[in-house]
């Protein structure tokens, strides 16, 4: 149900949550893909959102609050990635400004949540295990190598593999429709 | 259009990238073939939008369970929430409950849910439910094993039907499980384990998650199983790598002790108004069917934290007691106070015993305790004598010193108490006691226990420490002169610890030796260099620290 076709007033707080809630898994994807570090990605996400609201007076119902929310997290990661540039890997200045330039579009990440959901059914259940461990239970890569009894070049070398192999599955189901 | 060795290369890359592991050349190369390829740039922009959705996965899940418990959205509302008006509960007192105190007031501890929050919560919830519906492959199916039943001791179930076995794996949405009796310990499938004390009533609803309806249950839970969940009728405990201890009584209340690491508590039933907490080690709550959360004194040994179905141990977080060993005992306390061990004989018998025939010397030989199977054996020290041995092994206490052989008393679990003569006291506490268990030591006399048959007794333990304190005890002025004494700690005959000279003016020293797996016994002796007249010490609260093997 759409809030605006309800008959009942709207809450302030109601208004923000709805328009958040609508695209803070875009702002996710973004900020993930600007800072390359889930925690980092994280706390940013937190800084977005508080920024949102402090500043949601201002926001006017007719424009496009994924527009605004986006702009503020962009100033946001490069403000970051600046601040931090020596601290942590850092590459070149035109790779970011691509990534800052791009359109996340809800469609796609949930046409890709879909995809991967059936490709990975098709991995094998340890390399299913593999990836639960390194991204649900935050395990780093050396200790998911301490506890498979493996290096930890080995591990990279097998999640690098199962990387691989899952996003040929998605490519191939959002091109042509098979997984192949 | 990149081969598949290019795009396993690239992933690698990427891979290192993200844990920031990445070496400058490689991520200079990183840079190069993103910035030379569109294709490159594409596969980044794909890798990290699978990762992402992988991670965020287990959050959309709890988040579906119970909106309160998306912490990661909270906590980016809370920050905001300074603005926005709280809904206020009415802080209750109670007369005569063992409550500390009330915790319900707007602390900076403790949150309210404000309407902020609650929209917050429904709102980004219902924001994610299209994904969540694309992700739930994951949820498990209508029926399937989540966990395995690993060890019991003395177990009843209620129904015959649900007579599991160790071994047995246990089924997530079958039916609510009834332990009648007994203790059982569970391992979930993603890592947590759980201990479950009769009478309980509880379900595994998934591989990290189960409901408590009644009982106690300790949990167990590894970093990488981080996030398992115990449900309670009026709450929720949200672990965040830890050890905490869950009670739900009678009347569907629960208390929470938290004895490792943090968890969030989500106090109230899903839907309704709630609060919640973060609680750390060494903290406690109850939740009362109202919602409100309380605080409540930690009992350390309230739950059972690990069971050893070998030798029917029941392990409540105590270490292993050497003066309950003495008494016979496995170390927690089923020994029996008021006996002791001749050091000349090895004779285990009820009473304190002072030495026939005072003026002769003792055998000075190691003699082997046969009643007692976590002691090996005691002796008489005496350096003039060696090699002075100190285990069935042949371990040798080569630094002995000399003394006169002899010895008053035995080696004692308590202490004969004689008004007026003497006390067994350190600084101003009374030991030998049930609350201040004590090792009574005459010099001169040793004892050695055998710390491989404690390992065979405890298979899932680690033996990290002895600990104790170590003094003379107070005297008569009337019928002793306060002539020193020496405290020895050996392992494998090794002096670890010695505290020389020691007189009633001093005071008591702690004792702390670090134990490894190579370590095969553990010594105590107490020596008189001089002409022995009356000199007792005492090892106070002997215990060797365990702890449970990861």
């Amino acid at each position: 149900m759409d809030f605006r076709d309800s008959q009942r007033p709207v809450s302030r707080h109601e208004l923000f949550f709805k328009l958040y809630g609508n695209c803070q898994n875009r702002l996710y994807v973004f900020l993930y893909m600007m800072v390359h570090n889930e925690n980092d990605a994280e706390d940013l996400l937190q800084e977005t959102v508080t920024s949102l609201w402090e500043r949601f007076d201002k926001f006017r119902p007719d424009s496009n609050f994924t527009a605004w929310a986006m702009t503020i997290a962009r100033r946001k990661a490069i403000n970051f990635l600046k601040k931090n540039a020596r601290s942590r890997p850092h590459l070149s200045d035109g790779f970011y400004q691509q990534i800052a330039d791009l359109e996340i579009e809800e469609d796609d990440l949930s046409e890709r949540a879909e995809a991967l959901k059936h490709c990975l059914q098709r991995l094998r259940e340890i390399d299913r295990r593999l990836l639960l461990m390194r991204y649900e239970r935050n395990i780093s890569m050396v200790k998911i190598a301490e506890i498979f009894g493996r290096s930890t070049n080995g591990i990279y070398h097998t999640m690098s593999r199962i990387h691989s192999v899952l996003q040929q599955c998605i490519h191939r189901l959002l091109t042509t429709g098979h997984s192949g | 259009m990149m081969t598949d060795q290019e795009q396993h290369e690239l992933s690698r890359l990427i891979l290192e990238l993200v844990d920031g592991y990445i070496s400058d050349e490689r991520l200079e190369l990183l840079d190069r073939r993103l910035m030379e390829s569109n294709e490159a740039m594409t596969f980044y922009c794909d890798h990290m939008k699978n990762a992402a959705l992988l991670k965020r996965r287990i959050q959309l899940y709890l988040a579906s369970a119970n909106p309160c418990q998306d912490t990661r959205v909270w906590k980016a509302l809370a920050i905001s929430e300074k603005t926005a008006p709280g809904i206020t509960l009415k802080r209750t007192k109670h007369h005569s409950d063992r409550f500390s105190d009330v915790v319900s007031d707007s602390t900076a501890k403790t949150s309210h849910i404000s309407k902020l929050f609650l929209y917050s919560a429904i709102l980004s919830t219902a924001a994610f439910m299209l994904i969540l519906t694309y992700l739930n492959y994951w949820a498990p199916p209508a029926t399937q094993s989540v966990a395995t039943l690993v060890d019991s001791v003395d177990v009843r179930w209620a129904l015959p039907s649900e007579a599991f076995n160790v071994g047995s794996r246990l089924k997530n949405r079958f039916h609510v499980l009834r332990l009648a009796e007994g203790v059982v310990k569970v391992a979930f499938d993603y890592g947590a384990e759980v201990i479950i004390e009769g009478p309980a009533e509880f379900e595994p609803e998934s591989a990290e998650k189960m409901i408590l309806h009644s009982g106690r249950v300790f949990a167990r839970v590894p970093g990488y199983a981080r996030g398992f969940t115990i449900q309670t009728p009026y709450s929720t405990v949200v672990d965040l790598g830890t050890e905490f201890g869950v009670y739900v009584a009678a009347d569907r209340t629960a208390e929470v002790h938290m004895f490792q690491g943090k968890a969030m508590l989500v106090a109230g039933t899903a839907g309704a108004s709630s609060r919640h907490q973060e609680i750390k080690a060494g903290q406690s709550r109850a939740v009362l069917q109202s919602g409100q959360i309380r605080e409540i004194p930690t009992q350390e040994n309230a739950f059972i934290r690990e069971i050893v179905s070998q030798s029917g141990v029941l392990w409540r977080g105590e270490h292993i007691d050497l003066a309950d060993v003495l008494g016979g005992g496995r170390g927690f306390g089923d020994g029996l106070r008021n006996y002791s061990i001749n050091p000349d004989t090895g004779q285990w018998q009820e009473g304190f015993h002072r030495r026939e025939g005072l003026s002769a010397t003792a055998q000075c030989s190691y003699v082997v305790v046969e009643e007692l199977s976590l002691i090996d054996g005691v002796f008489v020290p005496d350096g003039r004598r060696s090699p002075v041995v100190v285990s069935s092994r042949g371990d040798v206490f080569e630094e002995c010193p000399a003394t006169d052989g002899r010895y008053y008393w035995n080696i004692s679990n308590g202490f004969y108490i004689h008004e007026g003569h003497y006390r067994q006291t350190l600084g101003d506490v009374r030991y030998g006691t049930e609350d201040h268990p004590a090792i009574s030591m005459h010099a001169n006399s040793g004892i050695t226990f055998d710390l491989d048959r404690m390992r065979e007794e405890l298979p899932a333990f680690e033996l990290t420490a002895f600990r104790s304190l170590c003094g003379r005890t107070s005297i008569n002025p009337v019928l002793e002169t306060d002539e020193p004494v020496d405290f020895y700690v050996l392992v494998d005959g090794q002096v670890r610890f010695h505290f020389e000279n020691v007189t009633t003016q001093d005071d008591p020293r702690l004792v702390n030796v670090s134990l490894s797996d190579d370590d095969r016994f553990l010594t105590l002796v107490i020596l008189s260099r001089t002409k022995l007249n009356s000199r007792r010490g005492l090892f106070a609260l002997p215990e060797i620290v365990i702890d449970p093997r990861d």
